[in-house]
């Protein structure tokens, strides 16, 4: 899960790849604001086929906290 | 480079109070839909029609209920009802009290016992937290969810929306006129918005007919609005820059609003809405810009994109616009009929403005503030200028408080969109107006010989985050100095590499409790107590960058932190 979220924040995000660590925090580190966070949450929701609720987008602070999140979510 | 104007509009209709604004516009518009949006799944729409008879059906609930005069919350996203809960509220005598969805517990409750707020209508993102809350609101009679609603009516306090237009529609019919009959008094607080603070600086702007009038009129005429504007929302509506500009303006001048269902799928709905006006803030365009860039980028096509946009600039210097043409694939990321962004709160760079001008949408900065309902300043389409923030709305009057030898002083404005005062609180009143009646902004400017505005600095300590929100220092330093490992914090708003606003605590640590521990460490205590301290704040309010420092602050003779001696 942690290569595919990886390949998404480099491929569609222009996030550089040694930046990207399970601890590295998303708009901290990697500098993504808000509304691209939605844009990557969108790009989740449909390659993993899942739905994930605006009211979850503030929980995800780390890399990991969206790694954990879509393996505990996506069968 | 000499902007040409694409936009061109009918005048608008000209209200003399926001009861006009809904009969003129049904009378006007009749069965054309306002407001398109998705609940549940399915598009819904709602007319101008729609508008005028569920605001009287409500307010005749509210004539009933003795609801008619009292104050009214509502809190949530964009919805009709959230509208409907609004207008029925100005125009039945009684004072409406928006809140941001996102407000903390705290404040909410803090608010609404301050307000004597009698009734709660939310949205259905508000659900679990107005009815967890509803046991601490006693004085509270009624509480209304508006749909889609899922929650059982769990309390005789509580009465689905749908209900109340149900119930208004039969007494109407039945002959009630105490709604539609009522008289509007223009001068009397008919809304109550507070802006955010501690709870002891926090100050609720009071706002009349009158203001709500004066300002829709002014964005109208000043923003070029006609019927012909399709718009999509996305800023929360409890703001009052969504809310008069992007509503009760498109309202009035009879256009179409698609409401944004979630933050995902903002561009998906530019693209299917096909708006060709936006009302937004830095952050949606300075992000749009940079993804339009980096998927010309990613695409090897950035010298030919340049090409093009110098050759389109030749030619519109001819009076020829072809940039539909030449920039379409850009334009269709938006729909292909976007036009104008009308984007205020923080500065944007002039080379973002150039660039999208070359696409073919003209960036209109403004300026407002919520104690003037809020738009003071824009600029007009056709005549934009770079680094302003425009001209003065009509009716508005503005001027700058300085000395000869000035440059810049505080913007001073006057003129009938301009509050009451603040609510509960004359001495904060007293302090904001001139002996002449102008109210002193806090922000800092000048104007030029065509009165365009330019704002230069702030005299408050407010943080403007790019998304628009405005974030008091005061508050998250109030939080922090209840933390043990922290002497004195300042807070302030910081800028990144990529020009975005971080909110940074500066923090000079408590070295009696962290003796012994070298910076390193002192660090990630510090780090470790603000962390757990953000817990207890809203996202946008999070302190997201720390600096230690560890020499005390530099204070004035009455020890307050000397802030505009800090770097």
């Amino acid at each position: 899960m942690f290569e595919e979220i990886k390949k998404i924040l480099v491929d569609e995000m222009q996030v550089n790849e040694e930046d990207i660590t399970l601890e590295a925090e998303l708009a901290n580190d990697l500098r993504i604001n808000s509304l691209e966070l939605a844009d990557m949450v969108l790009m989740c929701e449909e390659r993993f086929g899942i739905e994930i609720k605006d009211d979850d987008l503030p929980k995800f602070i780390t890399v990991g906290d969206v790694v954990d999140y879509l393996t505990k979510n996506v069968k | 480079m000499r902007m040409i104007n694409n936009l061109k509009a009918d005048p608008p209709k000209i209200i003399n109070d926001l009861r006009h604004l809904i009969r003129s516009s049904m009378e006007a518009f009749g069965e054309k839909y306002i407001y398109t949006y998705k609940e549940q799944g399915e598009i819904k729409n709602y007319s101008y029609i729609d508008l005028w008879n569920n605001m009287n059906y409500l307010g005749t609930a509210f004539a009933k209920r003795g609801l008619m005069g009292k104050n009214i919350a509502v809190i949530g996203e964009l919805h009709p009802g959230w509208v409907n809960t609004y207008i029925t509220t100005v125009n039945g005598g009684g004072v409406i009290v928006p809140f941001d969805k996102d407000i903390d517990e705290e404040h909410l409750l803090d608010f609404m016992e301050l307000a004597e707020i009698s009734a709660v209508f939310y949205t259905e993102c508000c659900n679990n937290r107005i009815l967890a809350l509803a046991d601490k609101l006693p004085n509270v009679e009624l509480f209304v969810p508006i749909a889609p609603w899922s929650e059982k009516l769990t309390s005789d306090k509580m009465v689905a929306y749908d209900e109340l237009i149900a119930e208004g529609k039969e007494h109407l019919e039945v002959g009630c006129r105490d709604y539609i009959d009522f008289r509007l008094n223009m001068d009397q607080m008919c809304a109550l918005l507070f802006t955010s603070g501690t709870t002891g600086t926090s100050k609720g702007v009071m706002l009349s007919q009158s203001n709500l009038t004066a300002a829709v009129n002014a964005s109208c005429l000043s923003m070029s609005y006609d019927s012909k504007n399709t718009f999509v929302s996305v800023l929360p509506p409890h703001h009052s820059y969504e809310l008069t500009c992007g509503n009760l303006a498109m309202i009035n001048i009879g256009g179409w609003v698609f409401i944004n269902d979630s933050i995902k799928y903002v561009m998906r709905n530019f693209a299917y809405f096909k708006p060709n006006t936006l009302v937004l803030v830095p952050l949606f365009v300075e992000t749009m810009y940079k993804k339009i860039w980096d998927e010309i980028n990613k695409k090897g096509m950035t010298k030919k994109v340049k090409l093009g946009m110098k050759a389109s600039n030749a030619l519109l210097a001819l009076g020829i616009d072809r940039r539909k043409e030449i920039f379409s694939q850009i334009l269709d990321a938006f729909g292909g009929n976007l036009t104008s962004i009308v984007c205020g709160g923080a500065p944007l760079s002039p080379q973002l403005i150039k660039d999208f001008y070359s696409f073919g949408i003209t960036i209109l900065e403004g300026y407002g503030i919520t104690e003037c309902a809020p738009l003071v300043a824009v600029n007009s389409p056709g005549k934009v200028r770079f680094h302003s923030v425009g001209q003065p709305v009509h009716g508005c009057e503005v001027k700058i408080d300085k000395t000869d030898d000035e440059e810049t002083g505080e913007i001073l404005v006057k003129g009938g969109n301009v509050m009451m005062g603040y609510y509960k609180n004359p001495e904060a009143t007293a302090e904001v107006f001139t002996e002449d009646g102008f109210f002193r902004t806090g922000d800092i400017g000048y104007m030029d010989e065509d009165n365009y505005i330019y704002i230069t600095g702030r005299k408050k300590n407010v943080i403007i985050l790019s998304n628009g929100k405005n974030v008091f220092p005061e508050e998250i330093e109030e939080r922090l100095s209840g933390v043990d490992v922290i002497s004195e914090c300042v807070v302030i708003g910081r800028k990144n590499d990529n020009g975005d606003i971080v909110i940074t605590a500066i923090a000079v640590p408590n070295m009696e409790k962290l003796a012994g521990k070298n910076d390193e460490e002192v660090y990630e205590e510090v780090k470790k107590a603000i962390n757990e301290a953000n817990r207890h704040l809203p996202s946008f309010k999070q302190v997201h960058d720390i600096e230690i420092r560890y020499e005390e602050f530099e204070k004035t003779t009455s020890r307050k932190i000397k802030r505009y001696a800090i770097k």
